[in-house]
C-alpha cells in the first residue's frame, strides 16, 4: 500500500518534471540485404515513462518489447521517429551514465569472475579503483553471491548469471534501471528475490523499465504497463487502472454455513446482482511450492510436513 | 641485397614530405567517407534528414566522443581484450614457434657461406609470419564474436565510446603480441648466437716458416667445427688471424709452450654502420653524365663504368667528421660488380683505382691513387689513410696531404673509381660503396629488428581491428589479407596504374588467360569496341587501385628493413623513429576509420 502511494506521489509530480524515456513515433522496421520490408517490428510507438515508476512492457513473443528497449538503449537505430533517454537522443552514449540494463540473458564475458566483471563495468563508467572495490562488494552482497565471487562466469547457473547480470547493471547506482525478461529462467525463490530487488529500486526512487511476457511478475510490481502486439501499442495506463473491473467484486468465504449461503443468494438477487463466477478456493502452486522451500530451509533433512496434506487437498 | 637510398634521407626531408602525403591522404578519405556516409544515411533518411544525420554524427564524434576519452574505460577494454586472447590460447602460436625451432637443423643449410645470415634471415622471417599471422587471428575474432554473442550489449550500453571500445581492442592485442613477440625476440637471440658459437683446435701441428724479416712463423689450419675450417697464420709475437670463412675469422695466439687458442667467431654477428653517398657518372670521354653503361641486363639496380676509359663512378659523401676516426683512417667498403666481356685469367681479378679528391673541382687536388684487385661477391674494405700524398704529374715535388685537412671540406669527401682492365667492367649502385663508420651493437640492432617487426604487427592489428567493427570476422580476415597485399605491392600497382606493366590490367589479363596469349603480344580482339572498352574499365581499376595502395603502408619496405639485420648493417635509428611515426598515423587513422564504422552500425541484429 505503501509503495501505491509513492508511485502515485511520484506520478503527480511526473506531470512537472521532464519524462525519463520518451519515445515519438518510434518506428522500427527491418529490411533484408536488398531493403526489402522483412519486418516492421516497431509501429509509431508514443511512450512516456515518468520518474519513480516502475513501468512494464509486455506483449507476447515478437511483439516488439526487446526491439523498442534496443531503441532506447541506441543499440538499434530508429527507421523514423525517435527515443528520448533523460532528454538526450537514444544513441548518445553520454545518457549511459544514468543508466542500468539487464538484458535478456545475461550477455557476460564467461572467463572473468565475479569480482573482475563488476570492476571491468564499474571501469567503464570511469570509476575509481576504491569506489569500484566498494560497489562491488556491496553488489555482490545484495545478490548473495559471497560465496562464488572468484569462480570464473562460466561455472554459473542461469539464476546466478542472472543475478551478476542485475549487479553489473546497478554498478553505477542508476537513475533508470532497464530489465529485459528480469525474471525468466530464475526458480521462484529467485523471482520473489528478483521482484524484491525492484521494488527496493523503486522504493529508493529509481525508474524502472521491464519488459516481460509473465504476466505475474508484471502485476506484482509494475506501477503503468503498456501492452504491445505485432508492434502496436494496444493499451496503456495504471495497473490499478487498466485491471479493475468495475462493475464487479471478488469475494471470498471461509466458513460459510448452508443457511448463511441461501442469505447470501437472497441479497444477490434483492440488488438485481449476478454471480459471474463461483468455485472452490484452491491454492497455487506457487504458495505450495513456496511453503515446502520455506520449510525445508528451517528443517534440512525432514519432508516438509505440510507436504502430503496439501496435495491431498488439491486432488 | 639493395638498399634504397631514400631510406637514408634525413629525417627532416622525410618529415616534410611525409606531412603533406598525410594531409593529402586525410583529405581524400575524409571526403571519401563523408561520400559514403551521406549515401548510406541519404538511403536511410532521405537527402536531406541523410545530410543532418551526417553532420550531427561528426559533431558528436567530437563534441560528446573525443573531448570525453576515458584512459581507465580503454584499459578496461585492452583488459579484456587480453584475457580473451589468452583465453583464445594465443600461446599456442609459441608453442609452434618452439617446433620450428627445435627442428630448424633439418631445413638450415649447414654448408652455408653465410651462416649468421642464414640464421638470421630464418629467425626473422618466422618470427614475422607467426607474429602477423597471430595479430590477425587474434584480432579478427574478437569484436564480431562480441557482436554476435550480444556481449557487447553490457558494454555499449555503458558510457564507454566507440572509440574506445576499438583503441581499447588495439591496445589490449597489441599488449598481447608485444608480450610473444618479446618472447621470440629472446629466444631468436639465444638461438642465432648459440647456433654461430664454436671452438676450433689445432689440426696436425704447425707448420715452421721464416718470415720476411727471417723471424720464425707459423702456420696450419683447424679442425673442422661447424661445417668448416680456416687456415690460419702466427707471426713472430705468437700473434696471428685465420682467414675468413663463413663470414667471420678468429684471432690466434701462441703461448711459449707452443699451445695455440684460438678466440670466439669474429665479425660474425655485427651491425655495421655505413654512410652512403650520392653516386655520378663520368662518360667514356670524362663529361658528366648520371648513369653509366646498361651491360645488357634489364633489370637496372645497378650501373656499369668501362675499364681503361675515362668512364667513372664518383660518390659524393657528406658529414664527415674526424672525431668519428678516432685511429685516424677510413675504412671504405667496396662491394662492386664485375661484368667481364673476356674470361682472360678466370682467377686474376679486374683491377681498379680510387681516387680521392677534393670537392672543388677548381682546388685540383687529387691524392694519389690507390689500386685494389676487385673482390667479386665479397665487401672488401680499403682503409683510406690519413697521410696521403698529391698525385702528381712526373717532375713535380711530393708533396704530403693529411685526408681530413687537405681532401675533406666542410664534411664533404669525393672518391672516384675507375676500372683498369681493358673492356672490363665495374657494376655499381650509390649503396655499393660506403664508409664503414664504428659499429654499432649486434643485440641493440637486433632489437631494431624487432622494432620493426611490431611495427607491423601493431599496423596489422590496427587494420584488422578496423575492419571487424564493420565485418564479420571471415570477411574481415579476407579484407586484411587483401590490404596487407595491395599496401605490399604497392610499387607493381604503381607500374600497373601508370601502364607499364605487359598484359594490362585484370580484366586483360584475364583474357589473355583464358585465350591463352603471350603477355607480350599486343590484344587482338575481334571488335575494337570491346577491346576499348576493357583498355578503359582497367585503366579505371587501376587508377582507384593505385590511389588506395599509395595511401597504406609500404609493408615491403618495413619488412625489408628487418634484412638489414640478417646483412649484418645496423638499422639507423632514423628509420625506425620514421616507420614508427608512420605506424602511429595509421593507427590514428585506422582508429578513426573504426569508430566511425561502429558508430554508425547498429550492434543489436
Amino acid at each position: 500500500m505503501a509503495t501505491d502511494v509513492a508511485s502515485e506521489t511520484a506520478a503527480t509530480e511526473s506531470t512537472a518534471t521532464q519524462p525519463v524515456i520518451e519515445t515519438q513515433s518510434l518506428t522500427k522496421v527491418f529490411r533484408d540485404f536488398w531493403g526489402r520490408e522483412k519486418v516492421r517490428a516497431v509501429k509509431a510507438l508514443d511512450l512516456k515513462v515518468q520518474p519513480g515508476e516502475i513501468f512494464g512492457l509486455l506483449g507476447p513473443n515478437g511483439s516488439g518489447k526487446s526491439t523498442t528497449i534496443k531503441l532506447i538503449l541506441g543499440l538499434l537505430f530508429p527507421t523514423s521517429g525517435r527515443a528520448l533517454v533523460f532528454g538526450k537522443d537514444a544513441t548518445d552514449a553520454r545518457k549511459n551514465d544514468r543508466i542500468g540494463y539487464l538484458p535478456e540473458e545475461s550477455y557476460l564475458y564467461k572467463f572473468l569472475n565475479a569480482e573482475e566483471t563488476l570492476d571491468f563495468y564499474g571501469r567503464l563508467f570511469n570509476m575509481p579503483a576504491a569506489e569500484r572495490r566498494r560497489r562491488t562488494n556491496e553488489l555482490i552482497d545484495m545478490v548473495k553471491l559471497n560465496w562464488a565471487r572468484r569462480r570464473p562466469l562460466r561455472e554459473y547457473s542461469k539464476g546466478m548469471t542472472r543475478r551478476i547480470g542485475l549487479a553489473q547493471a546497478l554498478i553505477n547506482d542508476p537513475d533508470l534501471v532497464l530489465l529485459d525478461e528480469p525474471t525468466t529462467g530464475l526458480d521462484p525463490l529467485g523471482t520473489d528475490d528478483m521482484k524484491e530487488m525492484i521494488l527496493e529500486l523503486k522504493a529508493r526512487g529509481k525508474t524502472v523499465v521491464m519488459c516481460s511476457h509473465l504476466l505475474p511478475d508484471i502485476q506484482d510490481v509494475c506501477d503503468r504497463v503498456a501492452i504491445l502486439y505485432n508492434g502496436e501499442l494496444k493499451e496503456q495506463g495504471r495497473l490499478s487502472d487498466l485491471l479493475t473491473v468495475k462493475d464487479e467484486i471478488d469475494v471470498r468465504l471461509r466458513a460459510l454455513p448452508p443457511e448463511g449461503r441461501k442469505e447470501l443468494d437472497a441479497l444477490v438477487a434483492k440488488y438485481g446482482s449476478e454471480v459471474v463466477h463461483e468455485s472452490q478456493a484452491t491454492s497455487t502452486l506457487k504458495d505450495l511450492f513456496m511453503r515446502i522451500v520455506r520449510e525445508s530451509e528451517a528443517r534440512p533433512g525432514k519432508r516438509a510436513p505440510g507436504a502430503s496434506s496439501s496435495s491431498s487437498d488439491s486432488h | 641485397m639493395e638498399i634504397d637510398l631514400s631510406d637514408f634521407s634525413s629525417f627532416y626531408d622525410w618529415i616534410g614530405s611525409a606531412i603533406l602525403f598525410a594531409l593529402i591522404a586525410s583529405l581524400i578519405l575524409t571526403i571519401v567517407g563523408i561520400v559514403i556516409g551521406y549515401i548510406v544515411s541519404g538511403i536511410r533518411y532521405g537527402p536531406i534528414e541523410g545530410a543532418v544525420a551526417v553532420a550531427r554524427g561528426i559533431g558528436t564524434a567530437f563534441a560528446h566522443d573525443f573531448a570525453y576519452f576515458s584512459l581507465r574505460r580503454t584499459g578496461a577494454i585492452a583488459y579484456v581484450a587480453i584475457k580473451e586472447a589468452i583465453r583464445r590460447k594465443v600461446l599456442v602460436v609459441f608453442a609452434v614457434f618452439a617446433i620450428f625451432f627445435l627442428f630448424a637443423g633439418f631445413f638450415l643449410d649447414t654448408e652455408s657461406e653465410h651462416p649468421a645470415r642464414l640464421y638470421l634471415s630464418f629467425v626473422l622471417t618466422t618470427t614475422t609470419f607467426l607474429v602477423l599471422f597471430l595479430a590477425l587471428f587474434v584480432s579478427v575474432f574478437s569484436l564480431p564474436s562480441d557482436i554476435a554473442q550480444r556481449t557487447i550489449y553490457t558494454v555499449v550500453t555503458k558510457p564507454v565510446r566507440a572509440s574506445e571500445i576499438v583503441l581499447g581492442r588495439m591496445l589490449g592485442f597489441t599488449a598481447v603480441g608485444t608480450l610473444i613477440l618479446a618472447g621470440m625476440m629472446a629466444v631468436s637471440y639465444v638461438f642465432v648466437v648459440r647456433g654461430m658459437r664454436h671452438h676450433h683446435t689445432v689440426e696436425g701441428a704447425l707448420e715452421p716458416k721464416t718470415g720476411k724479416d727471417g723471424k720464425q712463423e707459423w702456420q696450419g689450419k683447424t679442425t673442422r667445427d661447424r661445417y668448416h675450417r680456416h687456415k690460419f697464420r702466427i707471426g713472430p709475437d705468437g700473434n696471428g688471424t685465420t682467414e675468413m670463412v663463413h663470414q667471420h675469422w678468429h684471432s690466434v695466439q701462441r703461448s711459449g709452450d707452443g699451445k695455440v687458442t684460438f678466440s670466439p667467431p669474429r665479425d660474425q654477428l655485427i651491425a655495421r654502420v655505413p654512410k652512403f653517398g650520392r653516386l655520378r657518372f663520368l662518360d667514356r670521354q670524362g663529361n658528366p653524365t648520371n648513369k653509366g653503361v646498361n651491360v645488357g641486363y634489364v633489370y637496372e639496380y645497378r650501373s656499369y663504368i668501362e675499364g681503361g676509359t675515362k668512364q667513372a663512378a664518383i660518390w659524393t659523401f657528406d658529414g664527415i667528421r674526424e672525431q668519428d676516426f678516432p685511429d685516424g683512417r677510413i675504412a671504405l667498403a667496396l662491394n662492386l660488380r664485375v661484368f667481364r666481356t673476356y674470361m682472360g685469367e678466370i682467377k686474376v681479378p679486374v683491377r681498379g683505382v680510387l681516387y680521392i679528391q677534393h670537392p672543388d673541382p677548381t682546388k685540383n687536388l687529387i691524392a694519389e691513387p690507390i689500386s685494389f684487385a676487385s673482390q667479386e661477391f665479397q665487401e672488401q674494405i680499403i682503409y683510406i689513410p690519413r697521410k696521403l700524398y698529391r698525385y702528381r704529374v712526373t717532375g713535380e715535388a711530393s708533396e704530403e696531404l693529411d685526408l681530413f685537412r687537405d681532401l675533406i671540406s666542410d664534411g664533404r669527401m669525393m672518391i672516384k673509381i675507375q676500372c683498369d682492365d681493358n673492356a672490363q667492367y665495374f657494376g655499381m649502385a650509390a649503396a655499393d660503396v660506403y664508409i664503414r663508420m664504428p659499429d654499432g651493437y649486434f643485440w641493440f640492432n637486433f632489437i631494431k629488428g624487432y622494432i620493426i617487426i611490431w611495427l607491423q604487427m601493431v599496423i596489422i592489428i590496427a587494420i584488422t581491428v578496423m575492419y571487424s567493427t564493420l565485418l564479420k570476422s571471415p570477411i574481415a580476415l579476407v579484407a586484411t589479407i587483401v590490404t596487407f597485399i595491395i599496401g605490399y605491392w604497392q610499387a607493381f600497382i604503381e607500374r600497373m596504374a601508370k601502364g607499364e606493366i605487359y598484359g594490362g590490367g585484370p580484366l586483360e589479363a584475364f583474357i589473355r588467360i583464358v585465350k591463352q596469349d603471350n603477355l607480350m603480344t599486343p590484344l587482338e580482339l575481334k571488335w575494337p569496341w570491346v577491346e576499348w572498352t576493357i583498355k578503359k574499365a582497367d585503366w579505371i581499376f587501376s587508377q582507384i587501385l593505385h590511389v588506395f595502395s599509395a595511401m597504406l603502408p609500404t609493408f615491403r619496405n618495413i619488412t625489408k628493413m628487418t634484412e638489414f639485420v640478417a646483412y649484418n648493417y645496423d638499422i639507423p635509428g632514423t628509420i625506425v623513429g620514421r616507420h614508427a611515426i608512420s605506424a602511429l598515423a595509421y593507427v590514428l587513422v585506422f582508429s578513426l576509420v573504426g569508430y566511425f564504422f561502429l558508430k554508425s552500425r547498429e550492434v543489436a541484429g
